[in-house]
């Protein structure tokens, strides 16, 4: 208490009358504060005022901290929504052009699946036909191509005889 | 006749040993009161995951309480060890003032290893590692607005704190412990009592999971009580539809923002959003399932029955527990009433786009609260399927949880 008081005393005079407040306000803190027997209603007083102001932060830091996480998932969000619509656009250009080449493509084939394939025993379906017909398209891809006749091939032998036959035939 | 006598000693001794000269009758009252529980937990079905383990540990520990008996260390002289009949050369010593004692150890019960998982604050986060792996985010992440419903449903925790210190019966870490409660998040009210106040953690466990398991009676007449025939009939609009990149870095950002602002919640925040990255990453299927299904089980089993044992008479039947029961429905009420009121708040500012019903599953009974919400919104409006929406909440409310756990347990120092 001494020391506090000759430190404050040594300020300029100008500042007495507040120093002498702050010197009582200080005297009054430290009352407060040394360790004298609380009664039993000061310390429920005490825990009750602990409680509030725990309920006050309580609200506060929860609140801060999953607005913060609002504000921080919606940002990232937002980012990598415009970054994947970015992407998809150039996708969606290059998908294009392609596209454009497809189309070109598949017109040749519908004209010639048409009428000049020949279908020699005429019992092939025309679903067969296109299928084939893409399989071409896809192994020749941009080089002009034409389909000129479809058979049905019947081998001699089944598929499975054959491969035993060359197998056994095979020089070792 | 020297065999009768020797038999009859045996027998005399055996008698002795057995639970019947041992026990009290709080401990005969507890095992009435476990086989109570177990009837909820199989018949009518009551979180039967968590409440039969606990039922039966409560057993367990009423008619043996060895089995959780602590490891003692005796300082035996030389003397006595002799008339023990114990061979002092396997034994180690400690010499105190001169004289040599030897340390007879006796090891603790079976549950007492078990329960240090509990007792160091370990099995809870790795529940919230499986809780993690079966989380889909993806509501909350497309509609980042809901995270404001899983903290206003947190009110409640804080309220019920307040209350429960006023009452004065509880002191503020037994009061934290309580109010927690009102989270229904059964890990983290583990985590938190097991820190604050480990003398409550079997009355409070066993509240904690009977009303999470009575969530579908005690929210629906809140929540119609709350809110109007109108708001209820709200319908919300489509939810965008999030990308894979956002669901992985999801739980990256928010361990780090949390674990940051809140040391204390790390364990448990950090725990649920591995496991969710787990899920997400979609490249660590064979550890996604394990701490979804194995893990899970494992830690369910050992938590259960241990949190169970701590339920003795002694701590059982006092008036303390009657008041945790009160005030743990309460802090249940509160958190439902505080995040339909919350919902009804949102609605008004987004000028009717929001149903208040979905802020109720801003407790974190996932997914139950979230089906609660469909239920209820379904009795008004047949259409209308709130179920994705309120798991936004639903999840944020275990986010929310941790965080207010987090708070109590920084704020408040351990009694």
């Amino acid at each position: 208490m001494a020391e506090n008081v000759e430190y404050l005393l040594k300020l300029e005079k100008n500042w007495s009358i507040i120093n002498i407040y702050v010197l009582l306000f200080v005297s009054y803190a430290e009352a407060m504060n040394s360790k004298r027997d609380y009664s039993q209603e000061e310390r429920n007083m005490d825990e009750m005022m602990q409680a509030f102001i725990l309920l006050l932060a309580g609200f506060l830091v929860v609140f801060v901290v999953l607005i913060l996480l609002i504000v921080i998932v919606t940002l990232y969000s937002k980012i990598i929504r415009s970054a994947q619509s970015a992407g998809e656009k150039r996708a969606e250009k290059a998908k294009a052009a392609s596209d454009e080449m497809q189309t070109e493509a598949k017109q040749e084939l519908r004209s010639l699946t048409r009428e000049e394939i020949e279908d020699d025993e005429g019992d092939i379906p025309p679903e067969i036909i296109a299928v084939i017909a893409a399989a071409v398209d896809a192994v020749y891809g941009d080089k002009p191509h034409r389909i000129r006749s479809v058979r049905h091939s019947r081998p001699a032998r089944s598929a499975w005889a054959s491969a035993g036959a060359m197998q056994n035939t095979r020089p070792f | 006749m020297e065999i009768l006598t020797q038999l009859w000693q045996i027998i005399c001794h055996l008698f002795k040993e057995s639970g019947f000269s041992q026990l009290s009758w709080e401990n005969y009252v507890m095992v009435g009161i476990s086989f109570v529980l177990m009837y909820l937990a199989i018949k009518k079905q009551f979180e039967p995951l968590l409440l039969l383990p606990i039922a039966f540990g409560m057993c367990l520990v009423n008619l043996f309480p060895g089995i959780m008996g602590l490891p003692t260390t005796e300082m035996l002289t030389e003397s006595e060890m002799l008339a023990r009949n114990l061979d002092p050369s396997t034994y180690t010593t400690t010499i105190y003032n001169g004289v040599t004692y030897y340390n007879h150890i006796e090891y603790g019960g079976l549950f007492y290893y078990l329960y240090q998982g509990v007792k160091l604050g370990i099995y809870p986060p790795l529940i919230f590692l499986g809780i993690g792996c079966m989380t889909d985010f993806g509501p909350l992440i497309a509609n980042p607005k809901s995270f404001i419903l899983g903290a206003a449903a947190q009110i409640g925790i804080f309220l019920t704190f307040i209350i429960a210190t006023a009452l004065g019966i509880f002191t503020p870490p037994e009061a934290a412990s309580i109010a927690i409660i009102g989270g229904a998040d059964g890990p983290t009210a583990i985590f938190v009592t097991t820190k604050l106040a480990p003398q409550l953690l079997g009355p409070i466990a066993v509240a904690a999971y009977s009303y999470m398991a009575l969530v579908p009676i005690i929210q629906p007449p809140i929540m119609r009580l709350l809110t109007t025939k109108k708001e209820r009939g709200i319908v919300m609009g489509q939810l965008r539809p999030v990308s894979k990149l956002e669901r992985i870095l999801f739980p990256i950002i928010v361990v780090v923002l949390v674990a940051l602002l809140l040391p204390d919640a790390a364990p448990l925040v950090g725990m649920l959003m591995l496991g969710n990255l787990f899920k997400e990453s979609g490249v660590v299927d064979r550890i996604n399932k394990t701490a979804q299904n194995e893990l899970m089980n494992i830690i369910t089993i050992f938590l259960g029955v241990t949190v169970g044992a701590t339920a003795t008479g002694k701590v059982f039947l006092t008036v303390q527990t009657a008041g945790i029961i009160a005030l743990g429905l309460f802090a249940f009420c509160l958190a439902t009433a505080c995040g339909v009121l919350f919902g009804k708040l949102m609605c008004f500012f987004t000028h009717g786009k929001v149903n208040p019903l979905i802020g109720s599953a801003g407790v974190s009974a996932v997914p139950m609260a979230a089906r609660i919400s469909q239920k209820v919104g379904q009795e008004e409006n047949p259409g209308n399927f709130l179920l994705m929406h309120a798991m936004g909440p639903n999840v944020a409310g275990v986010i929310g949880s941790a965080v207010a756990a987090g708070v109590l347990l920084s704020v408040i120092k351990p009694a």
